[in-house]
């Protein structure tokens, strides 16, 4: 019996695939995303990206929010410490997200759930191989279902 | 405790005849073992103040309600770091409010007490004896030595004499804490837990939450005009803004891990959110958590008034590189 | 309900090659709010722009979702689109799916349609909620600073104050004139590198419109497009020179000698010195961490010297602001530092091994050597001498990747100057590739071999000293030989690198620096001479590297976007600002202390609220000029009263619920 290519396709495509939301400052990280972009730089497609002007714009409850209502995994970037468009920023980021991270492993979500990277706009690679490395960790952990209603 | 009683009627009926408005203390509970809310408006009602081990009542949040009258306050040393979160932050006009510290040696968990008696056992008694309490009930006396049934914030008070108050009653009272116990100590064993193990110790709590709200009410450091959580969305799409009211599971974490987050580094350690929460969920281990989590990451001292949030270091440390 | 218009963009193939953009704009179709959605070959072209004010006549849209590239490319295009069609530009919201999908999910292309759908349902999410924003209007100081007096800034500067506008120019060194300045000759016309950018630097001086302040470093830049302030610390020169004449009596009885930073080494100059004889000013300083009236306390063979009384010993740093409406940052190169991991060569150990910066100097009539070319270690003429080629570039295990574009050329200059003053010399050029893509490089090259270069395509493995020759071991990859050549003077093509200090004045002014530590241009082909911070510009190889022509074109390049942005009175305002809620508002100021512009202020209010009296409390306002829109506040406000225009909290929320579907 032969099985038509897109049957194949379909088939995969059930099998469960991790979920990722990225928040990304304008400067740095977005750009570096649109650097992976332009270099041709492949990356798995998990990853979805809402672009906010600085990553101090990220309020930790968008993440608690991506992570309650279906997302597997947050990534945060921003630009490096130091290097803020916006002068310090990503200083506050850096505190703000040191403290939720540790309030979201207290309760029980996995460290892999939410990642915190900086990601200057001419790190394109650095962008790509962040994307790899969490959704090779979140396909480990399996599904996110921590605080949520299982349907 | 008569004579601090004492002395607390004597300035209370002072400070109303020099022109308080009214004075906010304690009254004895309607119930035993307990104390209440008091406002005394005339000198002549002051005689209805107590001061006993029983007055838990952070009574400082009652004070946004007056903003523009001459009010005074009884504070305990763990309620005092109230009186200086709303100054900061605009809610009170220090000025206008006059702070009447007590020393104190700490307050019975009163649910503690009342689990030891026997079943059904009817109150007829209450006796306050220097390091112990006294229950007599109708069968017979039960005498609860009060350093093992002090609250557990007591446990680990360090500042048991409010200090920079306006006046302040009575002898300097000995230290309360237990220097033995760690006030990390439950939050440190829950971190020990797999994530798995933490994910179900909390859930069980959590769903628990009736989202009646209290915890927040009473929360000096949750002062907002009108909470976030309470927001509606304007105009054409409809419901709330950032969460629902519906009471699930998603959306109890939700409350609890931002209410939380909202009071970090700004939470004084009163621990009413926890002794009001009418379905015993252990506020203070989030609370308690983050608080500990700042004095490792960024020191002791938050810099600026605001709370640890508000400011930052270069120095910080950075996991994220 | 908004009438939102989805047009998913094929961008020819590279969004279309791999999605299939008709399917996307069926599925968008299904979304909340939206009424039309259509694909098109090209959105951004004319057709395509007018296509979207069609629609949104023909379909009464007020909300448009574009579907193409990134934002950072065409968001302003397509909102002067909107703008056109009579809707207010911010109704604008863009889903990125070239960069973000197509170009880096070729390989999944199954997933990446879904992922586009998700984009665009994100973007039409949020584009339901857009709210018409409002610039605001501020004027523009008509000033520019330069900052970097080497061939691209005096040629930034003088043509922006030919324009008729002001120019200060910053250079931190005693004279303007940069790297330029050391060559003896340009490629590939051989015309004499003096004789052309002197009459620049002089024109600089004397140009009535441009302030010139040299041996000065900017220390601070804040501010915005249109009003930035610069603090620029003036350091102490310990000549007074308002009264210096230039007579140059003055270094000719300095008793200290130092090696000469201007002559790469080679040669030697005073504590008290110009660096070249046509320097501008030309007027000397002091260096005072070699002059012997600062180290030991006692000389003054200078001031005594003077006619003027113009040495003044206690001269101090004068530091002082400026108010400025654009920037060019000119800042120019360093060279690799190849005596720290070329060991194969020496590591600078052999006098005889110098740099083609050196051999610049040693080549110059008015270097240390007049013009001869000189061993430095016996002062010899070198009868053969080995050129290495990509010294610190194209090397990824010791230096840098990229390719620093100059090196090809003017090893050739080099080898040509060398057969032309030494006759029957022997030039051997060892290299990797050959690059000449300008205008006449290649003719150049092949005359540099018919008079005698020998290229030999191959590394040289070591360079070792034996009696007074230079042994050079290599290979030739094309014969796959070994080749041993006994050299008088090795010269070593050493790579262009981020000038020194450059990743500070980076952060001290808030731009990005690339991968290679050169200043990050807006778009690397659309905008290069602009970079993300607005009214900041970038000029000559601080952006990477680069020739002269090269060089000076960008320089007028940037020098023609100060113009545009400084002849207009007055900008328009980002309204991507925040704003208070004041019913919401507590008055805690949480938000000032976060806030980097000193935007929020309180300020008093009297609040009526019925059936209460009026109360005056206090809450934060934004002061919309100087909000520059990063957000921090709006986090830092626990009730949610202070938002972010255009980055509400609703709309992100209505993002992130978007893609969690």
């Amino acid at each position: 019996m032969s099985v038509s290519k897109s049957e194949v396709m379909e088939a995969k495509e059930k099998v469960w695939q991790p979920k990722i939301v990225a928040f990304l400052c304008n400067w740095c990280s977005y750009a570096g995303a649109d650097l992976a972009g332009v270099s041709r730089l492949k990356y798995p497609p998990n990853v979805r990206i809402i672009r906010v002007p600085c990553s101090s714009r990220i309020n930790p409850q968008f993440i608690l929010r991506a992570l309650q209502r279906g997302a597997d995994g947050v990534l945060v970037a921003g630009c490096h410490p130091g290097d803020c468009h916006y002068v310090s920023g990503n200083y506050f980021t850096r505190r703000r997200l040191l403290l939720f991270k540790r309030l979201l492993e207290y309760v029980g979500y996995e460290p892999e759930r939410l990642k915190v990277r900086w990601v200057s706009a001419a790190e394109g690679a650095r962008f790509a191989d962040t994307i790899k490395e969490m959704v090779d960790e979140l396909a480990y952990l399996g599904p996110n279902i921590r605080m949520r209603e299982i349907k | 405790m008569k004579e601090i009683t004492e002395i607390l009627r004597r300035e209370a009926a002072r400070l109303l005849k020099e022109g308080i408005e009214f004075f906010i203390g304690y009254a004895a509970g309607s119930i035993p073992v307990s104390a209440r809310p008091f406002f005394a408006a005339r000198p002549e009602e002051v005689d209805d103040l107590v001061f006993n081990t029983f007055c838990v009542h952070n009574l400082v949040k009652y004070l946004i309600r007056y903003p523009n009258k001459r009010v005074a306050v009884v504070v305990k040393g763990c309620d005092n770091g109230a009186v200086s979160r709303l100054v900061q932050e605009r809610h009170l006009d220090r000025t206008k409010i006059t702070v009447v510290g007590v020393p104190c040696g700490g307050m019975i968990d009163r649910n503690r007490v009342l689990a030891e008696l026997p079943p059904a056992a009817r109150i007829e008694a209450v006796e306050d004896r220097q390091n112990a309490l006294v229950i007599r009930t109708g069968q017979g006396e039960h005498v609860f030595e009060k350093k093992l049934y002090v609250m557990a914030k007591c446990q680990v008070c360090a500042k048991n004499n409010p200090a920079s108050v306006d006046i302040m009653l009575g002898k300097e009272a000995p230290p309360v804490a237990d220097p033995e116990r760690d006030p990390f100590k439950e939050v440190k064993e829950i971190e020990a837990l797999e994530a798995a193990g933490k994910a179900a110790y909390w859930e069980r709590l959590i769903r628990r939450c009736l989202r009646c709200y209290a915890c927040r009410q009473v929360c000096p450091a949750c002062s907002c005009t009108e909470c976030s959580f309470e927001q509606a969305v304007p105009g054409w799409q409809q419901g709330a803004m950032w969460l629902t009211k519906a009471k699930t599971l998603p959306d109890n974490f939700h409350y609890h891990l931002i209410r939380a987050f909202h009071v970090a580094g700004r939470c004084a350690g009163c621990a009413e959110c926890e002794r009001v929460c009418p379905v015993g969920i252990p506020l203070m281990l989030l609370n308690n958590k983050l608080t500990k989590d700042i004095k490792e990451l960024f020191g002791e001292a938050p810099a600026d008034a605001c709370g640890v949030l508000c400011t930052y270091s270069p120095a910080d440390p950075d996991e994220f590189a | 309900m908004p009438r939102i218009g989805v047009f998913v963009c094929w961008c020819g193939s590279n969004i279309g090659g791999v999605l299939d953009c008709p399917a996307i704009a069926q599925e968008a179709a299904s979304f909340p709010g939206v009424v039309f959605s259509t694909d098109y070959k090209y959105v951004c072209s004319d057709p395509g722009q007018k296509m979207i004010a069609d629609a949104v006549i023909e379909h009464r849209l007020d909300r448009i979702v574009v579907a193409s590239c990134s934002p950072r490319l065409h968001e302003e295009t397509f909102r002067q689109t909107l703008k056109r069609a009579g809707l207010n530009p911010y109704f604008l919201e863009m889903a990125n799916l070239r960069e973000h999908c197509s170009w880096v999910h070729p390989h999944a292309q199954e997933a990446a349609q879904r992922k586009a759908i998700d984009l665009v349902r994100r973007a039409a999410a949020k584009a339901a909620l857009l709210e018409p924003l409002f610039p605001n209007r501020i004027p523009v100081n008509k000033r520019c600073l330069v900052i970097g007096g080497g061939i691209a800034g005096i040629q930034a500067a003088l043509d922006v104050a030919d324009a008729g506008l002001e120019v200060v120019l910053v250079e931190r060194e005693p004279t303007i004139g940069g790297n330029m300045a050391k060559l003896d000759k340009t490629f590939p016309t051989l015309d004499c590198s003096a004789c052309i950018s002197t009459p620049k630097m002089v024109a600089v001086a004397k140009h009535p419109k441009i302030k010139l302040y040299t041996y000065a470093e900017v220390e601070e830049v804040s501010g915005y497009i249109g009003n930035f302030k610069a603090r620029i610390r003036q350091k102490a020169r310990f000549v007074d020179h308002t009264k210096c004449t230039g007579c140059g009596t003055c270094w000719t009885r300095c008793p200290s000698s130092v090696p000469d930073e201007f002559n790469e080494g080679l040669g030697e100059r005073a504590a008290i010195y110009i660096p070249f004889p046509q320097a501008v000013p030309n007027k000397p300083v002091i260096d005072a961490a070699h002059c012997r009236q600062f180290t030991k306390g006692k000389c003054g063979a200078c001031a005594k010297l003077c006619p003027v009384g113009a040495i003044d010993y206690e001269q101090k740093d004068e530091v002082f602001e400026i108010e400025v409406g654009a920037v060019v940052v000119a800042t120019g190169y360093g060279l690799f530092p190849w005596e720290k991991v070329y060991g194969e060569y020496g590591y600078g150990r052999y006098p005889d091994v110098i740099t083609g910066m050196g051999f610049e100097r040693l080549v110059n009539a008015a270097g240390p050597t007049g013009g001869k070319i000189q061993r430095p270690s016996d002062g010899k003429e070198p009868q053969t001498v080995v050129f290495i080629q990509c010294v610190g570039s194209r090397d990824e295990a010791k230096g840098k990747d990229y390719c620093s574009r100059v090196c090809c050329m003017y090893t050739a200059k080099h080898a040509h100057q060398v057969l032309e003053k030494i006759p029957d010399a022997k030039v051997y050029v060892f290299y990797i590739d050959i690059r000449t893509f300008g205008k006449g490089y290649e003719e150049f090259y092949r005359r540099v071999q018919d008079e005698g270069a020998v290229y030999i395509r191959g590394r040289v493995s070591k360079v070792f000293q034996e009696g007074s020759k230079l042994v050079v071991k290599g290979a030739d990859t094309l014969l796959g030989e070994q080749v041993e050549i006994a050299a008088d003077m090795v010269v070593l093509a050493t790579g262009v690198v981020a000038a020194k200090g450059s990743h500070d004045l980076a952060r001290m002014i808030g731009i990005p620096v690339d991968k290679d530590g050169f200043f990050q241009e807006a778009h690397p082909k659309l905008r290069p001479v602009e970079t993300h911070t607005g009214g900041v510009f970038l000029a000559g190889t601080c952006q990477a590297p680069k020739d002269i022509p090269d060089t000076v074109a960008q320089a007028s390049g940037a020098a023609a976007k100060v113009c545009a942005l400084l002849f207009k009175d007055d900008l328009e305002t980002n309204p991507m600002v925040s704003r208070v809620n004041n019913a919401l508002c507590a008055g805690c100021l949480a938000c000032q202390g976060v806030c980097p512009y000193r935007a929020i202020q309180p300020v008093t209010i009297t609040e009526r609220l019925p059936g209460q009296p009026p109360r005056e409390r206090v809450v934060a306002q934004v002061n919309e000029g100087l909000c520059q829109g990063c957000g921090a506040c709006t986090v830092a406000c626990r009730a949610g009263a202070i938002d972010l225009k255009g980055f509400t909290n609703e709309q992100l929320l209505a993002e992130v619920d978007a893609l969690c579907l």
